[in-house]
């Protein structure tokens, strides 16, 4: 090639065109060591894990307290809802009774309710009319006890200087603390002060048994675990508790802050129990009702709950890890196993190529022999030009003898050459749609000229029926049926025969016969026939030609079978498939 | 008849003389080149019927030098020699244009042979 | 089990320069014969001085094919053992002869810098050469008609380095690019034989670094 200046540019031989070395699979592959696959299955692991499970445990946690929460209130609302309408339900109590009280006290004149048998029938009404009722008592302005209903003897008493009466004076109504009354139960006293026209006061005191507390208390429908009891602001019971005190102890527990909407606490009481503690501050009187339920009651739905989200919470988690650790486990063996023949495919490729390198080589350097060889036979033909034209030379015969023989040895290292060659070619594979009829008459053709001189009958029966072509390497091919067929006429005597065939058999293999009527070989060299270095023929070959050609059969994914009878001669079967085989086997 | 004249073209000096020489010894009339360029320049000044050119020589390969003869001289026959894994080559050269290849070594009796065919392919018919 | 095919590929390749080494000790013998005779005959007859050097130039092309098939042979024995102690001399010598071809192809002078016999270096010989060849042709591909290459071996510390370098001037073109592939494709067996790989760099130069560590 010349450029366009007219210099000769680099000339690209075929050789170096296509690089001796270039690898299709360009990946610097290095041999993946174990470790590798472990830590990817342990990071792979992991990260899954975490994953999945902190947004799990993140739910978990955030139910955990949303449902706490809702929970609470859910217990916690019933409560106060319970403590306020019990509240209110006090309240009225109270206030009913004390519009009753207020209202004698000003319905009726002080001399009226002065007079005994007013009181009397007074009382009883009251007493009928609304229950509780223990006694009614009239006291003037100077704090006299003037007339009295009940059952204590209280008629003269002067209560001038009481606490109790002094407010009633001032407030013009009280309602006392309970007390230890008659027949020692607690009772609490309704005082209301009343004046007429004229400027007159007196106050109208009476008594009621807190019995009615207690149906109050009742009313709530409480369950049996939960404890309903007042207390006054000084911490006093004024009505019983089940697990605190009785009416009139002190409640051991510290007062609440004042509330006068249903409150609820979570704390600890005296007798260590985790509890929630709903109460409410009355207005009037000073009281605070109180509802004490146990923590573990109020909470055992919660806890049931709690319970059932740590119970699904461990359960996934644990399926978690099992499903993770399986799914990595065969995930990471994919892997594995994809890298491996990857890699074999890698190395499959390598190896390959550095055969046709080798190849490519090894022919590269064969070629450098033939220049001399060229050249030895042309001084040889020379020498023999010059003595053939020599008259009468003595040693004639004698010399062209030699030259002869110098030249047909220069032929046999063309032959030894194109050997090598071939075999070098063989190394290159490439397929394509091949007439196994073709290449055997192209094989036979290379041994016409031996058939003819040799006088051997050679009897072509190719499957005139279309055999179906194959799907396999040319070069390779070549060399399989050169070699068989080159075996039979090693063979064979001069005039001997040779029958070659092709067919195509049951199972879709394409097969060629090539039988010869040579000297045939015993059962015990039929059975080593294929073996490297096996060699029948001294001196002839390296004894490598059979097992080549075994080797090439195979990888093209087909069989050679060999029958064979000492003194009758020989077949040799080779049997093709359409398509190869794979080569993935090592 | 006339003499025959034929330019062998081939980079190894031993062969290309004594194949020369052995075709003197047989009245052909041989030129010899031992590269494409100096080939090509013979051409010019001599313009032999028949070449018989050697497919791998270093420098400006055969085939190119193939190329350029035909190019320039349509006329002239060209015979390739090629080595025993080259017939590619020789296949090659021959739908390029050359008469015929042969493998080394060669049979001086079937390149003789081979040679009056060219020739005889490329005279117009005598009348 | 490849090391089973690559060695029966060496013993075939081994076997192939037997025959031809066979071959031409019989030219040798023949032609020598005649020499003989042409010596043991007083007469004079035409072509005497002639048929006298033809017969030397004989002698000579078999020497050389002699030659030839005594490398292949050798360089068909690498393949039998994977590890073992070569000198850097023999293994460059090798390389120069197989490459040799190529380089003349391309009108390239491959020449091989003086090397100690004494550095030697346990490897597999044919792989190396396998590497070294790669590289060879890398630095023909980049090198101009009429250039250069010599290969030669520099002591570095506990390593050796093997360079196959052109002459200054002699690449018609700087390219460093094509080098990650060259690197590639021979990285398994780079690695497998503890070699590194570097490119050198020069004006209008191409060369590579095979650096070895020694034998101990």
């Amino acid at each position: 090639m010349i450029d366009r200046k007219g210099n000769p540019m680099a000339n690209k031989s075929d050789f170096l065109s296509h690089s001796l070395f270039e690898d299709p699979l360009s990946f610097p592959g290095q041999e993946e060591p174990p470790p590798r696959y472990k830590s990817l299955r342990r990071n792979m692991i992991i990260i899954m894990i975490l994953v999945t499970i902190i947004p799990l445990f993140m739910m978990a946690l955030i139910n955990h307290y949303q449902y706490q929460k809702a929970l609470k209130r859910e217990i916690i609302m019933p409560l106060r809802s319970i403590v306020n309408k019990t509240k209110h339900s006090f309240e009225l109590f109270l206030t009913e009774r004390l519009s009753a009280v207020s209202f004698i006290a000003s319905a009726y004149s002080f001399k009226e309710l002065a007079d005994q048998e007013t009181l009397n029938r007074i009382f009883l009404v009251m007493k009928q009319e609304f229950g509780g009722f223990v006694d009614l008592g009239l006291i003037d302005s100077s704090g006299l006890q003037v007339s009295y209903v009940g059952p204590y003897d209280l008629k003269g008493n002067i209560y001038k200087d009481h606490d109790w009466f002094h407010e009633v004076w001032v407030r013009g109504q009280h309602v006392s603390n309970v007390f230890v009354g008659y027949r020692k139960f607690p009772h609490f006293v309704i005082a209301v002060k009343s004046e007429n026209l004229a400027g007159e006061t007196w106050i109208l005191r009476a008594t009621i048994e807190t019995q009615q507390f207690n149906h109050l208390i009742a009313a709530m429908d409480l369950d049996p675990s939960s404890d309903a009891f007042i207390i006054n602001r000084a911490g006093i019971f004024q009505t019983s508790s089940k697990s605190y005190g009785n009416v009139l102890e002190t409640f051991p527990m510290p007062i609440p802050p004042e509330s006068l909407d249903a409150n609820a606490l979570e704390m600890v009481d005296s007798n260590g129990r985790d509890i929630l503690m709903a109460y409410t501050h009355f207005t009037s009187p000073s009281f605070i009702l109180m509802l004490v339920k146990p923590r573990s009651e109020l909470w055992k739905s919660w806890y049931t709950l709690k319970g059932e989200i740590f119970f699904i919470f461990i359960a996934s988690v644990i399926v978690i890890f099992l499903v993770v650790y399986k799914i990595t486990d065969v995930l990471v063996k994919r892997i594995e196993e994809s890298d491996r023949k990857r890699l074999m495919t890698y190395h499959e490729a390598e190896y390959t190529n550095k055969l046709a390198s080798i190849g490519r080589l090894a022919a590269g350097v064969a070629h450098e022999i033939n220049n001399p060889m060229a050249i030895i036979n042309e001084k040889a033909g020379l020498m023999e030009d010059l003595i053939e034209s020599i008259p009468h030379f003595e040693r004639r015969d004698k010399f062209l003898e030699l030259t002869q023989s110098i030249r047909q040895c220069v032929g046999r290292c063309s032959t030894i050459t194109h050997r090598l060659l071939g075999f070098a070619r063989r190394m290159e594979v490439e397929i394509r749609e091949i007439n196994l009829n073709e290449v055997i008459e192209e094989v036979y053709g290379f041994l016409e000229k031996e058939a003819f001189h040799r006088n051997i009958e050679v009897k072509l029966h190719l499957s005139r029926i279309k055999i179906p072509k194959i799907s396999s390497d040319y070069g390779q091919l070549q060399q399989v049926f050169l070699n068989i067929l080159n075996n039979a006429f090693q063979a064979v005597e001069d005039g001997g025969k040779i029958v070659i065939a092709t067919w195509e058999n049951d199972t879709g293999f394409v097969c060629a016969s090539i039988e010869d009527n040579g000297a045939g070989m015993s059962e015990e060299t039929r059975l080593h026939i294929f073996e490297p270095f096996f060699s029948t023929r001294k001196g002839y070959g390296t004894g490598l030609g059979l097992s080549i050609t075994y080797g090439i059969v195979r990888k093209l994914g087909g069989r050679i079978e060999v029958q064979s009878k000492e003194g009758e001669g020989t077949k040799f079967t080779v049997l093709l498939p359409k398509k190869p085989k794979q080569a993935t086997e090592v | 008849m006339k003499k025959l004249k034929v330019l062998l073209v081939d980079d190894e000096e031993e062969f290309v003389s004594t194949l020369a020489e052995r075709l003197e010894l047989r009245n052909i009339e041989t030129l010899v080149a031992t590269d494409g360029v100096q080939a090509l320049q013979i051409i010019q000044t001599d313009k032999p019927p028949v070449v018989v050119l050697d497919v791998m020589m270093p420098g400006i390969g055969g085939l190119d030098v193939l190329q350029q003869i035909k190019r320039k001289h349509p006329e002239i026959q060209i015979i390739l020699l090629t080595g025993q894994g080259s017939s590619k080559d020789g296949i090659r050269g021959m739908r390029m244009g050359a008469f015929d290849y042969m493998i080394k070594p060669v049979n001086i009796q079937d390149l003789i042979k081979r040679m009056n065919e060219a020739i005889n392919a490329s005279k117009p018919e005598e009348h | 089990m490849r090391e089973i095919e690559t060695a029966f590929v060496g013993k075939m390749i081994a076997g192939v320069s037997h025959e031809l080494m066979n071959v031409l000790a019989i030219i040798k013998e023949r032609s020598g014969l005649i020499e003989d005779l042409l010596a043991l005959d007083n007469t004079s007859f035409p072509y005497r001085d002639k048929l006298t050097k033809t017969l030397l130039t004989i002698r000579e092309q078999v020497g050389r094919g002699m030659e030839i098939s005594d490398r292949v042979n050798k360089f068909a024995h690498t393949m039998d053992e994977s590890m073992v102690r070569l000198g850097i001399d023999e293994l460059l010598d090798q390389l120069a002869f197989l490459m040799q071809r190529f380089a003349r192809l391309k009108k390239v002078q491959l020449k091989v810098g003086p090397v100690e016999p004494s550095v030697l270096i346990d490897t597999d010989p044919f792989r190396l050469q396998m590497i070294l060849a790669a590289c060879l042709e890398y630095c023909l591909a980049r090198t101009a008609s009429q250039g250069v290459i010599t290969l030669q071996c520099q002591h570095k510390g506990k390593e050796i380095a093997i360079q196959c370098v052109s002459e200054p001037n002699s690449s018609p073109k700087e390219d460093v690019h094509e080098f990650p592939n060259l690197q590639a494709n021979l990285q398994q067996a780079l690695d497998d034989l503890g070699l590194r790989l570097l490119p050198l760099s020069g004006k209008h130069q191409v060369g590579l670094e095979l650096i070895l560590p020694t034998s101990k």
